[in-house]
């Protein structure tokens, strides 16, 4: 979780805002940063946390995680993290028997050509409908990332009706949160992503759109975040105007900074 | 001209066209708000927002009783069983209007483009023009569908998510069309944001209209028109420059500064007369010289003086 972001966000572990779709987007650099901070920020709010990770292992998002003060074992352990290692479990899907009875594999569409994600889905909702005994504050949904499932042969509106019926059950239903990552790049001819990307943003409630600089790489500025704030436009007041952040990685935490005024540059 | 088609002036098919940049939901929910207020029965299909959240956006004036909300948000494509089912059947659209009483109808789709990414667009734009009360040129009052008169019907679009033939298709079958684009110019009047509409408007006599206007949204507020663009605010795109040749042309770019480039006589007399700062004139000279001076000199305590002079050594 990084203190600076949460300020320029106005969010705060203590109060997690409910029912939001939050669209992390990233052009010409690797976004996932936001994609840790989010994860450490609503493990330390006390949401229960659905975590489909489908590009990184476990042990790479737990590394991360203990950087930022969270261990992703224990949370498993107490309950508050379900997590879906994309790698694992296609592996047991393409080479694995699938067991006669019980659950079928969320990811059991690479196997049948032409199916949609209704398997990921009922695993998501099955994974954050509280239960009796559950005292987390709100479920939130985390995908990481969304391209990926275009990358194993989806079609744009299969992701979309997914995406769609997470946020209809968890951002509507639950009152949680829904938080999806998604590689644009505007030059691309890759216009199936670029359409998922576009559909995405106006559904989305806030966009990050963490961008690389269009000066190629700098030591001190590893990029600019685009914070656009998506309400009605009747409500927009002057904090929901979009603004330009740049900001630069380090080991445990990530200073965001007005463009032009990084400490190397003054 | 915005502020009259929402206040009734809008009739047939009304495509609300918006982008990424420019959400077009709250002028939309300002149309059904104004029907709502006017008396009409207001039947929303809703498939990217909650009931929840398309009400709390609405207008509280506007009665609510009259906006019957057709929820395909939570369920749409039957995955927990309670979906609707072939949602580009025209007799599904329309399946919520059964029952109404008789008098003016107004149909919101929200939005036409969550439909027509999942259903064939042939069929989408069938179902639109074999409407009758939503073909260009037929009047509204003329259609009856289940005992109740479709006066217009309002569909959101988003623009950026469909190739331009399938755009230029439904514009064509569109009574009047209002594209949202937004601006550099921040805030507007109040808190509302100051967006760009293009308005094109087919009237029943054939005639065509089209306005560019800004406009803002107020909470409980009708859009407030506020000013139109004068002049291009960026270089037009070829087809504009093929549609109004010579407005281009004769746009002067010096009309919107904010200061003045030019210079005129008597102002030049003044700018050469005035002295600049670094010029020595002789009174500044005078001035400076001729008053004297004197050095004064208190050494430091930790100095080193010397009393020797340094260069009696040179043997010059």
């Amino acid at each position: 979780m990084f203190v600076e972001l949460n300020e320029l966000l106005h969010a705060s572990p203590e109060r997690p805002e409910q029912g939001t779709f939050t669209l992390l987007r990233d052009t010409r650099t690797d976004g996932s940063f936001l994609v840790h901070h989010f994860l450490s920020f609503y493990l330390k709010a006390g949401c229960k946390v659905c975590f489909v990770a489908l590009i990184q292992s476990f042990s790479h998002y737990n590394v991360v995680a203990q950087k930022l003060g969270v261990s992703l074992p224990a949370a498993k352990e107490r309950g508050q993290l379900v997590f879906l290692e994309g790698l694992k479990s296609c592996f047991e899907v393409l080479f694995k028997e699938e067991p006669p009875t019980g659950q079928p594999n969320p990811l059991q569409f690479i196997r049948e050509g032409g199916s949609n994600l209704k398997a990921l889905y009922e695993f998501v909702r099955t994974s954050l409908t509280p239960s009796e005994s559950d005292s987390w504050k709100c479920p939130v949904l985390l995908v990481d990332d969304v391209s990926v499932l275009l990358s194993l042969g989806m079609r744009p509106v299969d992701v979309l009706d997914f995406i769609h019926y997470c946020r209809a059950t968890v951002c509507s239903q639950l009152k949680g949160n829904v938080v999806v990552l998604v590689h644009s790049r505007e030059d691309s001819d890759d216009t199936e992503n670029e359409l998922v990307v576009n559909a995405l943003c106006h559904q989305s409630n806030l966009i990050l759109w963490a961008e690389g600089l269009a000066t190629g790489y700098c030591k001190d500025i590893h990029g600019q975040l685009k914070i656009i704030p998506r309400g009605p436009a009747v409500l927009s007041t002057e904090r929901d105007l979009p603004r330009t952040y740049q900001y630069k990685i380090q080991d445990r935490n990530v200073t965001f900074f007005a463009r032009g005024m990084s400490a190397a540059v003054l | 001209m915005l502020g009259e088609l929402v206040a009734g002036a809008a009739e047939g098919l009304v495509l609300v066209e918006d982008t990424v940049d420019c959400e077009g939901r709250s002028l939309l929910q300002s149309f059904v708000a104004a029907a709502a207020c006017r008396g009409e029965c207001v039947h929303v299909f809703g498939f990217e927002v909650s009931e929840e959240e398309f009400r709390g956006c609405l207008d509280p004036r506007a009665a609510p009783h009259r906006v019957q909300y057709h929820d395909s948000f939570h369920d749409p494509l039957g995955w927990s069983g309670v979906g609707l089912e072939a949602l580009g059947a025209q007799e599904s659209w329309f399946q919520g209007l059964r029952g109404t009483p008789g008098g003016a109808v107004t149909v919101v789709v929200d939005s036409l483009s969550w439909i027509l990414l999942r259903q064939p667009s042939p069929a989408v734009c069938q179902a639109l023009a074999g409407t009758p009360a939503l073909m260009p040129g037929s009047p509204g009052e003329e259609v009856g569908l289940w005992g109740a008169r479709v006066q217009r019907m309002l569909v959101l679009l988003h623009a950026d998510l469909h190739p331009p033939g399938l755009l230029g298709v439904l514009r064509s079958l569109a009574r009047v069309v209002v594209a949202l684009a937004s601006t550099s110019q921040g805030l507007g009047v109040g808190r509302g944001s100051l967006h760009l509409a293009s308005v094109f408007q087919r009237m029943r006599a054939g005639k065509v209209v089209t306005k560019k206007e800004y406009y803002t949204l107020q909470p409980g507020f009708p859009p407030m028109s506020v000013e139109e663009p004068r002049g291009p605010m960026s270089p037009p795109r070829d087809d504009d420059t093929m549609a109004h040749p010579g407005t281009w042309l004769t746009f002067d770019p010096r009309a919107q500064l904010t200061f003045n480039p030019g210079v005129s006589v008597e102002q030049r007399q003044v700018r050469d007369a005035m002295p600049l700062p670094f010029h020595f004139s002789p009174c500044k000279k005078l001035s400076v010289l001729d008053q004297g001076g004197q050095i004064y000199y208190e050494p430091d305590p930790g100095d080193d003086l010397d009393d020797e002079d340094p260069d009696d050594d040179l043997d010059v």
